[in-house]
C-alpha cells in the first residue's frame, strides 16, 4: 500500500487548487451518492447494536424480577423495582452519595493540581519530553496493576506508608481497612492516575494561547499572580472545562481500582453505584433489580452527557 | 514565552525553586513505579521486612513464579488476540465514520460515538452478559471482541476526526479531478496521508483494550481469560505472594508503557474525545 | 435511502429482538443435560467412563489443599477420567461460579458448594443435579461406597425438598485455636466462657511484641459465619419462626457488641479487612495468642513448613455464651452441575471424593469429612478431635436459612464492621435487621 500511494499523494498535491470543492455530488457511483450511509452506516449500526439493544433489553428486565434461573422466567412486576429504589433502598442512596462525593472530590482536586502542574511546566524546560512521558505513565498503566501496587503500599504490616510512619516513630494506620479513610484513599489513587490528564490538556491549551494579552498585562504592571488569574486563566478556561467534564464522566464510572483495592469494603464504605450494581447482578443474582438500578445510573450519566455536549457546543 | 533575565542569582534561585516544585509533583508518579519494579525483584523476606529495604539482593524468583504458575503465556495471548481484533474492527468501522464526521459535518454521528464513550461499561455488561449466556457466547473470543469494540471504537473515531479535519481540502479535491470516487480517494489518498494518526489511534485503542478489566472479569472464562483478570486472581490464599503480584504487574504494564512512548502526543487527544490537540 | 432511515432500522429489529429474548430466556434448560446417566444399568465398573475429561471448580480450602496432583492422578489411574482442577480464593470462586452458571455454561462439571451459603438459591435456579438417583443406582455406585456413613442429619442437611444436592467434603465447626506456650507462661486456663475469653485476651495481648490476645474475622460478610455462635450464645438467633430477623433483640445487640469489642480491643490492626486468609498467616507467624475460626484451619496451623508455632497449638470448643452453650457448623460439599454434559464422569469424581477411602485419607490429615465411622489420624492431636466432636453435637448452622444469603451476609457484615470500629451497635444491628427483612421479602 505505502509504495503506490506516496506517488499518488505527490501527484495529488501537484494538482491542488485546480478543482472546485464538491466531493461526492458530481461524480457517479453509489458510494459517491451515499457516502454518509456507506461510510458511517456500519459504525452507526454497530453502536446502536452495542448500545441501544442492551438498553432496551435492560428496560424490559427492569420491570421484572428474575434470578437468571433456568427453570423460571422473569416475573413481571411493573414499576416495583423503581419504586423500591426511590422509596425503600437506603443502600442505593448511600452508594449514590459516595459516587457523587468521590466524583466531585477527585475532579476538583485533580483540576486544581492539574492546572498548577501545567502552569509549572509551561516554560522552556530541560527534560520536558521526559517529564511528559512520566506524566503519561499513570494514565496508561493497567489500572489493575496499579491498584494492586497501591494496595500493597497501604498494607498495615508490610506497606511503605506504615514503614515511613514507623521510621519517624509514628504509629501506623490501617489505611484501607479504616472505614473513614478508605474512600478518600481511593480518591488519592484516582488523583494520582488522572491529574496528569488535566495537566497535559491544560498545558496544550496554554501553549496555544496568543501572547498579546499577556504582554499587554505585563505593560500594565500586573504581577504574575494577577496575570495568571485575570488574563491566562480566563483564556484557557474552555479547555479546562472540557478536561474537567471528561474526568467527571470517567470518575463516575470508576470500577477497577475500587474492585481491586477494597471490593466496596470495609462494610459498604467504598461501595459506589457501579459496585452496588455489580454486586446486585453477579453476587445476589437479582437481575431485574440490577437492571432497574442500571437504568437509573444510565439516566444519571445521561444528564452528564447532556452537560458535556452543551459545553462542547458552547465552545465550538 | 515570558522573559526572565533579571539577574543570574535570581534565575539560579528560581530554577532551584522550580525544580523542587516539579520534584514534589513528580515524586509520587515515579515512586509508585519504582516501588512496583523493586518489589518485583525482592525476595519474600525483604518484602516482609518491617523496614523498607532500599538496598537488597535482587532475585528473579518472583518472575519465575509468574511464568511457572498458571498459563501466563496463554493469558497474554488472549489479551493480544482480543486487543488486536477489537482494534481492527474499530479501524474498519471507525475510520470511514470519522471521515464522514470530519468532512461532512455530521455532528449527530459524533454525538452518538461520544455517548458510547460516556455510557458506563456496566450498562453494556449486564444485558450483554445475559444475551451471550442465552446464545452460548460466554467465554468466546467473539463475545469479548464485541465488548472490547465498545472500548476501542470511540478512541479510534475521536482521534481520527481531528486528523481528518486537518487534511487540506485540496488534497481531496485533487483526487476528484483525477476522476477517482470518494472510496478510492479515501483509500489511496486520505488513509496513507494520515497513517501516522491511524497508528496512534490503533495503539491507543489497543492499550485501553489491554487494560480493560470489567468486561473480561465477567465474560471471559477458562479459555479466554485475559491478563488483568488472571493477575487479579493471583491473589491466592494463605499468605499473598506480593512479589509475584508485583512481577505480574510489571509484565502486564511494560508493553503498555513502551507502546505509549510512540504515541505520546496523541494520548491526551484520544482521552479527551478529540477536544484538545495535544 | 438516507442515513436517518437506515438508523431507524436497527430499532425495529431491536424491539422484535427484545421480545424474542424475553421468551428465549426461559427455555434453555431442557436440552442441556444430554443422556441421562442415571438410567445406566449393569455391573458397577470404575472404568465405565475411561478417557473422559471433566472440570472441577474448587474453592481454596483445607480440602482443596489435600487434593494434590498425586491424588488427581490416583483418580485417573482408577477411572481413566482426567480432572482439570481450577481453584480460586473463596470469594472469587463464588463469583466465578455464579457468573458461569447464570451464563448457562457447562464450564464446570463439578463444583464445590456450601449448602448453607448457596443451597436455596442454587436449587431454585436449577443448578444442582439431584445426586440421589446416582447413589441409589448400583450400576453407578460402588458397593463399598457405604452411603450409610452419612448420618440422617447430614443427608438432610445437604438435601433440599428431597433432592440430595451435594455430598460433604469437609465439615467444620467454629473452634478456638490457642497458643499453649503463651497461656502457660501467664498461667491462664483455656477459657470456657465469654467473660473468661475476654479476660484471657486482655492478659495475653502484648502490643510491644506485636501479639494480639484474640482474633476473629472482621471482614464484613466473611465474619457473619463467625458471629453466629456469639448470636446463639447470647440467647438470640438470626431469624424467628416466621423467618423475620431476630438478631436485633437486646441479646443480639449484646452479641454483636461483644464480638466487635473483642476484635477492636485485642485483635490485630486492620481487622475489618481480615478474613481467615489474612488471620491464618498471622497465627502461623505467632502473632495471635488465641484465634476463633472454623476447624478446617487446624491442619495448616499444625503444618511445620508454614507454621512457626506448629508444636504449640491447642484446640478447644468455643467458650459458652452468657445465655447458652451453643456451637456452630458449616460444610463444603461437591455438587454436580445440572448443566454438565458429563454427569456420569462427574458423579464418579464426586463419588470418589466422598468415598470412605478418600475420607480416611482426609481425616488422617486432621480434616473432618462428614462421614461417621472414619477415624482421625494418629498424628491429629487429641484435643482437636475432642473439641471437634463435642462441638459438632451441639452445633447450629453458621448462616441464616434463607435464599439470599450473600446479600444478607453483606448487610449483617456491615453491622459487624460498625461494631468493630466502635460505632453505634444498636443502630447498626437494627438497620441490618430492617435490611434483612427487606431482602427476605424481596425474595
Amino acid at each position: 500500500m505505502a509504495t503506490g500511494t506516496s506517488t499518488e499523494v505527490r501527484a495529488a498535491t501537484g494538482a491542488r487548487a485546480s478543482a472546485p470543492s464538491n466531493p461526492g455530488g458530481r461524480l457517479g457511483g453509489f458510494v459517491d451518492r451515499h457516502t454518509r450511509l456507506v461510510f458511517a452506516g456500519p459504525a452507526v449500526a454497530l453502536i446502536l447494536l452495542i448500545l441501544a439493544f442492551p438498553i432496551a433489553y435492560t428496560l424490559y428486565l427492569s420491570l421484572t424480577q428474575w434470578t437468571g434461573s433456568l427453570t423460571r422466567d422473569p416475573q413481571w412486576v411493573g414499576l416495583d423495582n423503581y419504586v423500591r429504589i426511590f422509596t425503600d433502598d437506603p443502600r442505593f442512596w448511600d452508594a449514590f452519595g459516595r459516587t457523587m462525593a468521590f466524583t466531585v472530590g477527585t475532579v476538583v482536586v485533580q483540576t486544581v493540581l492539574g492546572v498548577a502542574l501545567a502552569v509549572l511546566l509551561h516554560r522552556e524546560l530541560r527534560l520536558r519530553g521526559l517529564l511528559r512521558s512520566v506524566m503519561l505513565m499513570p494514565m496508561i498503566a493497567t489500572p489493575v496493576a496499579i491498584a494492586l501496587i497501591w494496595r500493597l503500599m497501604f498494607q498495615p504490616d508490610l506497606g511503605i506508608f506504615n514503614q515511613i510512619l514507623n521510621a519517624f516513630g509514628l504509629p501506623g494506620s490501617t489505611w484501607l481497612a479504616n472505614e473513614k479513610l478508605a474512600l478518600p484513599l481511593l480518591a488519592v489513587v484516582d488523583t494520582w492516575e488522572w491529574t496528569p490528564l488535566i495537566a497535559l490538556i491544560t498545558l496544550a491549551g496554554l501553549t496555544a494561547l496568543p501572547a498579546e494579552p499577556l504582554e499587554a498585562a505585563q505593560i500594565d504592571r500586573a504581577n504574575a499572580w494577577q496575570r495568571f488569574w485575570y488574563v491566562t486563566l480566563p483564556m484557557v478556561r474552555p479547555v479546562i472545562v472540557v478536561a474537567l467534564v471528561f474526568r467527571l464522566i470517567d470518575a463516575i464510572k470508576t470500577f477497577d481500582i475500587i474492585f481491586v483495592m477494597t471490593q466496596g469494603g470495609p462494610g459498604f464504605a467504598t461501595e459506589t453505584l457501579n459496585l452496588y450494581i455489580y454486586n446486585t447482578a453477579f453476587q445476589y443474582q437479582k437481575l431485574g433489580y440490577a437492571s432497574a438500578l442500571l437504568i437509573v445510573f444510565f439516566a444519571l450519566v445521561f444528564v452528564l452527557t447532556g452537560l458535556t455536549l452543551s459545553f462542547r457546543r458552547a465552545r465550538d | 514565552m515570558p522573559k526572565r533575565r533579571t539577574g543570574a542569582r535570581r534565575s539560579v534561585l528560581g530554577s532551584i525553586g522550580l525544580w523542587t516544585l516539579i520534584g514534589v509533583f513528580f515524586l509520587p508518579f515515579l515512586f509508585v513505579f519504582y516501588y512496583m519494579v523493586t518489589t518485583s525483584f525482592k525476595s519474600q523476606i525483604d518484602i516482609f521486612s518491617p523496614e523498607f529495604k532500599w538496598v537488597f539482593v535482587p532475585t528473579l524468583e518472583n518472575y519465575a513464579a509468574v511464568f511457572q504458575t498458571g498459563s501466563f503465556g496463554e493469558f497474554t495471548l488472549n489479551s493480544m488476540i482480543i486487543g488486536v481484533a477489537s482494534v481492527l474492527v474499530a479501524l474498519v468501522v471507525g475510520l470511514p465514520a470519522a471521515f464522514v464526521i470530519a468532512r461532512y459535518k455530521t455532528r449527530w454521528i459524533g454525538s452518538l460515538v461520544l455517548s458510547s464513550r460516556i455510557t458506563p461499561g456496566i450498562t453494556f455488561l449486564i444485558p450483554w452478559f445475559l444475551i451471550f449466556s442465552r446464545i452460548g457466547w460466554i467465554d468466546t473470543y467473539q463475545a469479548l471482541i464485541l465488548m472490547h469494540v465498545i472500548v476501542t471504537l470511540p478512541f479510534v473515531t475521536w482521534l481520527m476526526i481531528s486528523f481528518f479535519e486537518d487534511l487540506p481540502q485540496e488534497l481531496i479535491d485533487s483526487g476528484s479531478v483525477d476522476g477517482a470516487g470518494i472510496a478510492r480517494i479515501f483509500w489511496s489518498i486520505v488513509l496513507p496521508t494520515t497513517k501516522g494518526g491511524i497508528a496512534a489511534a490503533a495503539i491507543l485503542a489497543f492499550i485501553f483494550s489491554w487494560n480493560n478489566f470489567l468486561f473480561s472479569v465477567v465474560i471471559a472464562g477458562n479459555s479466554t481469560r485475559t491478563l488483568p483478570v488472571a493477575v487479579f486472581q493471583f491473589m491466592s490464599y494463605g499468605s499473598i505472594n506480593w512479589g509475584a503480584i508485583a512481577a505480574a504487574a510489571v509484565v502486564m504494564t511494560l508493553p503498555v508503557v513502551v507502546l505509549s512512548l510512540f504515541i505520546q502526543r496523541h494520548i491526551v487527544q484520544g482521552l479527551a474525545g478529540g477536544a484538545v490537540k495535544g | 435511502m438516507n442515513l436517518r432511515k437506515a438508523a431507524r432500522l436497527p430499532f425495529a429489529a431491536l424491539v422484535a429482538g427484545v421480545v424474542a429474548l424475553g421468551s428465549l430466556a426461559g427455555c434453555g434448560s431442557s436440552s442441556a443435560s444430554g443422556d441421562d446417566p442415571t438410567s445406566v444399568t449393569g455391573a458397577f465398573d470404575w472404568k465405565r467412563y475411561d478417557g473422559e475429561q471433566i472440570t472441577f471448580l474448587a474453592a481454596q480450602t483445607a480440602w482443596q489443599k489435600l487434593l494434590t496432583p498425586e491424588k488427581i492422578d490416583e483418580f485417573k489411574q482408577l477411572t481413566g477420567i482426567t480432572v482439570n482442577v481450577e481453584s480460586l480464593p473463596e470469594a472469587q470462586m463464588r463469583q466465578r461460579l455464579q457468573v458461569s452458571l447464570t451464563a448457562n455454561s457447562a464450564d464446570y462439571d463439578v463444583y464445590m458448594t456450601s449448602v448453607l451459603q448457596d443451597g436455596a438459591r442454587f436449587e431454585d435456579s436449577g443448578w444442582y443435579e439431584n445426586l440421589k438417583p446416582y447413589v441409589e443406582n448400583p450400576a453407578l455406585t460402588s458397593a463399598d461406597y457405604t452411603f450409610d456413613g452419612f448420618t440422617e442429619a447430614i443427608v438432610d442437611g445437604h438435601s433440599i425438598d428431597g433432592h440430595l444436592v451435594t455430598l460433604p467434603l469437609q465439615l467444620e465447626t467454629q473452634m478456638l485455636y490457642y497458643r499453649k506456650d503463651l497461656l502457660a507462661a501467664r498461667n491462664i486456663a483455656v477459657p470456657t466462657t465469654m467473660s473468661e475469653l475476654s479476660a484471657a485476651a486482655a492478659a495475653l495481648t502484648d502490643r510491644s511484641k506485636g501479639i494480639s490476645g484474640f482474633a476473629v474475622r472482621g471482614k464484613g460478610a466473611a465474619a457473619v459465619s463467625q458471629v453466629a455462635n456469639f448470636v446463639y450464645g447470647y440467647g438470640s438467633d438470626y431469624t424467628d419462626d416466621q423467618g423475620k430477623a431476630a438478631f436485633n433483640t437486646p441479646d443480639g445487640v449484646e452479641a454483636f457488641k461483644a464480638y466487635g469489642d473483642l476484635v477492636r480491643t485485642y485483635g490485630p490492626s486492620g481487622a475489618v479487612d481480615q478474613s481467615w486468609e489474612e488471620l491464618l498467616p498471622l497465627f502461623q507467624q505467632g502473632k495471635l495468642a488465641m484465634w476463633a475460626d472454623n476447624s478446617g484451619q487446624a491442619a495448616e496451623t499444625l503444618n511445620a513448613k508454614t507454621s512457626t508455632v506448629a508444636d504449640q497449638v491447642g484446640f478447644a470448643p468455643m467458650p459458652a455464651g452468657p445465655k447458652a452453650a451453643s456451637q456452630s457448623y458449616i460444610s463444603w460439599g461437591a455438587a454436580i452441575s445440572a448443566l454438565s454434559k458429563k454427569k456420569g464422569p462427574a458423579w464418579y469424581f464426586v463419588q470418589w471424593a466422598t468415598s470412605p477411602q478418600t475420607a480416611t485419607y482426609v481425616q488422617q490429615e486432621g480434616l473432618a469429612t462428614g462421614r461417621t465411622g472414619v477415624p482421625f489420624g494418629d498424628k491429629v492431636p487429641a484435643d482437636f478431635v475432642e473439641a471437634f466432636q463435642s462441638s459438632l453435637s451441639a452445633a447450629r448452622p453458621q448462616l441464616p436459612r434463607i435464599k439470599s444469603v450473600p446479600e444478607a451476609r453483606d448487610v449483617i457484615g456491615q453491622a459487624i464492621v460498625v461494631s468493630i470500629q466502635g460505632g453505634d451497635v444498636a443502630g447498626a444491628v437494627g438497620k441490618a435487621a430492617q435490611d434483612f427483612d427487606r431482602i427476605v421479602e424481596a425474595g
